[in-house]
């Protein structure tokens, strides 16, 4: 076990790790695979991860995080935990969600990166370099995305591919039990919900469609039954406090697993002094559940519109996920589509056995599998008034490449904003907003003139870059996309240096690099306008000479404020100096006219 | 570009002499070797983008990923642009237009009387989707047979062409 590579299925409740061996897949520590997605920070000595942070949840839950994943990369904006009670601290902190531990601020990242770690740890040693897949939600967004590769990337693994989970888990029936036609993935997680549908063709699995929702899944049955226990006793969810809470979460994922295989469930739950029974058939149950069930068949019905589908084109309907063993499920699921189910394979580990075997794909292991994915949602850019122009579209395969022009709005423009969305709403407002750029050292001329070819890459794995080109002074300029919910590079090198002082050096040295060349940009712009300019009033020009001069002058220094302050003062009389250059120009025009000439000029 | 001829793994080759840059020059029917023309075998079509997807994807290039990715994100690009009618049209369009340009925006004659008529149908909720299914099936063998001729009527099929885009918004608005 020393160099393959390892697929890995970070979950919102459970992680777990599989291999692919002598052409088998293999689950890692087959009789207790399922490590718990959880991470407790004692106040001394290293974090806690899986069943040891769940027993010292009990005394510590303020210290304890779970359900990480439905706060990966979601920024400060995008996320409603109005129905979400977390034990742990969780507040915006830098544009982003975070956990408070005493005294610090803890990203979704790190909490993951532990787990990842925990996870390698068991598996290799702390010696070896470590290759992994990750599995996210297909409904995952780019900034999710890159928010788990961030993850990998702190816990020191090379993640070589990002797939989604529904694919994952058809990938690992593999072909004896796959045949080529349409095949359905409902994948019911603890926390998240995914459907897909994947074409098979000679060993191609192509992904036609995929929908889903990021909150939706087992946690809700469990919450929806907590609420019932209590509802009876006249109380709700917010009367408890955070050990009760715990507790009667326990007993309720008790009964709903037991519910499974029984047809009636009794237990009593001890809130401080009260005993409350707590007793369910499987049809009382059945009531509480069912409103989510029919809303994941509501994400069937849309994916099965996006790729042109009926439902008796379906062949086979592969289960994924544990809360796909409530029998409702499973009924309800029959029903609509009329197909028997596929389920040989523990849902549980059945995405991490398909990251490894997407593993062994990439690295050659099996030859006859090809996996082709889309990407789940539009990416767009944002344009004049708050409207989206959709780029690539929503179930495009990937790699895609798309690419659009755009040209500069005002006279002597040197940089363009880029908003680069994702979602499938018109207006920018209900759009996740994916990264924001700027294009700069455009050289100055009229307004409409420059071209700005803007380049769209999603690449196998799902994760987006964007490059501007302006190509009419065939001067190319590169941008670099970050993300706006996810944590910057810089960010990321922080936490794996932990030295907050090299990053900021970083930082502040490429900020001096861009505020230099800016500057010579719109140096060598002016003294060009003067030299052909010669309408202009002496003292105007000496003015922006000495502007110049000055600004040459911090050029040479690495005082970034001030080259900034220089840059901005330049700009502002150059400003007036094209102002004045167009008056000019109108006063050329309207010399020895009369008035009444010229409003009839006007008019014409 | 003879490429129709090739076979399959000649025709990858072909693809293979070609620099990054000009993959996404390349028309979409000459990508997958297909006869320029509306009559589509879907089920080649399919069947070749399953072929040379396999040959050309980044996981089955290590040692080439960029070309690779290049590559195979035009052909998707490409495959997209042929299932779909309209588009697959306006590929072909592009081909054979000599003067008129995509620009041209010239409809059928009596045409945007009719759809007029449709839409203020669709208001009132009482439109027969039959009646535009019946056009749009018209117009789509037009541009089928015309696009199979050695000369095609280009004014004709620019305004046929033009008028399948109002068909397929008033055909979409029956899903809603």
């Amino acid at each position: 076990m020393k160099n393959k590579v390892i697929g890995i299925d970070l979950g919102t409740t459970h992680t777990l790790a599989s291999y692919y061996e002598d052409g088998e897949l293999k689950v890692f520590n087959p009789e207790d695979p399922l490590i718990p997605s959880v991470v407790s920070y004692p106040p001394d000595g290293e974090p806690l991860v899986g069943r040891e942070a769940m027993e010292y949840a009990k005394k510590d839950p303020e210290n304890t995080v779970f359900s990480v994943k439905r706060f990966m990369g979601k920024g400060d904006d995008s996320l409603d935990l109005q129905n979400h009670r977390f034990p742990f601290s969780l507040h915006p902190h830098q544009g982003l969600w975070q956990v408070r531990i005493r005294d610090r601020w803890v990203s979704p990242q790190e909490i993951s990166a532990h787990i990842l770690r925990h996870v390698v740890h068991r598996i290799k040693g702390e010696e070896n370099e470590t290759q992994a897949v990750i599995t996210v939600p297909a409904y995952f967004n780019g900034a999710q995305r890159q928010a788990t590769r961030d993850a990998g990337k702190i816990a020191g693994i090379k993640v070589i591919r990002i797939i989604n989970e529904p694919t994952a888990a058809a990938l690992a029936y593999g072909l004896h039990e796959i045949k080529s036609g349409t095949i359905a993935v409902y994948d019911l997680g603890g926390g998240t919900f995914d459907f897909s549908l994947l074409k098979v063709t000679n060993g191609v699995f192509r992904v036609l469609s995929t929908h889903g929702n990021t909150f939706l899944g087992g946690d809700d049955f469990d919450e929806a039954l907590m609420a019932d226990i209590l509802e009876k006793k006249g109380l709700s969810l917010c009367h408890l406090n955070h050990k009760n809470l715990h507790n009667l979460r326990c007993m309720a994922k008790e009964i709903k697993e037991e519910l499974s295989d029984q047809h009636k469930v009794e237990k009593m739950f001890q809130l401080e002094d009260v005993h409350i029974k707590a007793e369910y058939t499987r049809e009382s149950f059945d009531r509480l559940i069912a409103p989510f069930i029919k809303r994941s068949l509501e994400s069937c019905r849309r994916a099965l519109k996006d790729a042109g589908k009926r439902k008796k084109d379906i062949t086979q309907v592969i289960l994924v996920g544990g809360s796909s063993r409530v029998p409702l499920v499973r009924t309800m699921l029959a029903e609509y589509f009329g197909k028997e189910l596929f389920c040989s394979i523990n849902p549980d580990v059945v995405v991490a056995m398909g990251a490894a075997m997407q593993a062994s794909l990439i690295e050659d292991q099996v030859q006859d599998m090809l996996l082709m994915d889309v990407t789940p949602l539009s990416i767009g850019l944002e344009t004049v008034g708050g409207g989206v122009t959709k780029i690539i579209m929503r179930n495009a395969p990937i790699p895609a490449q798309a690419s659009e022009k755009f040209t500069t709005y005002v006279d002597n423009q040197t940089a363009i904003d880029f908003h680069i969305l994702q979602g499938e709403r018109e207006l920018v407002e209900d759009n996740i907003s994916l990264a924001k750029f700027k294009l700069r050292h455009i050289p100055p001329m009229a307004a409409g003139m420059a071209v700005v070819n803007v380049d769209f890459r999603i690449d196998a794995d799902g994760i987006l870059t964007v490059q501007a080109k302006e190509e009419r002074s065939g001067q190319e300029a590169a941008v670099e996309v970050v993300p706006s919910h996810g944590l910057s590079m810089e960010h990321v090198r922080t936490i794996i240096t932990e030295s907050i002082l090299h990053a900021r050096e970083d930082f502040d040295h490429v900020r001096l690099i861009a505020a230099r060349t800016d500057a010579q940009t719109l140096m060598m712009a002016t003294k060009k306008t003067l030299a052909q300019n010669p309408h202009l009033a002496g003292d105007e020009i000496e003015m922006i000479h000495s502007y110049v001069k000055d600004l040459e002058d911090s050029c040479q220094g690495k005082d970034i404020a001030a080259i900034e302050e220089g840059l901005d003062k330049l700009n502002r009389e150059t400003t007036i100096l094209a102002e004045k250059m167009v008056s000019n120009a109108v006063l050329d025009m309207v010399k020895g006219k009369t008035l009444e000439e010229i409003s009839k000029q006007d008019g014409s | 570009m003879a490429a129709g001829h090739h076979s399959q793994f000649n025709h990858m080759d072909w693809l293979k002499g070609i620099p990054k840059e000009e993959l996404f020059l390349l028309n979409c029917f000459d990508l997958f070797g297909l006869s320029k023309h509306l009559n589509l075998d879907e089920d080649l079509l399919e069947n070749r983008y399953i072929q040379l997807t396999q040959k050309a994807h980044p996981d089955r290039n290590k040692e080439n990923q960029d070309w690779a990715m290049v590559l195979t994100a035009r052909i998707n690009q490409a495959y997209e642009e042929l299932m779909d009618f309209r588009l697959r049209a306006e590929a072909f369009f592009r081909l054979i237009d000599s003067h008129m340009g995509t620009n041209n925006k010239t409809m059928p004659e009596g045409f945007l009387q009719k759809v007029f008529i449709w839409n203020e149908r669709q208001e009132e909720g009482n439109l027969d989707f039959d009646e535009v299914e019946e056009c749009y099936d018209e117009f789509r063998l037009f541009l089928i047979n015309e696009s199979i001729k050695p000369e095609v009527d280009q004014k004709e099929f620019r305004m046929k062409l033009n008028g399948l885009k109002y068909l397929e918004n008033l055909m979409n608005e029956e899903d809603v």
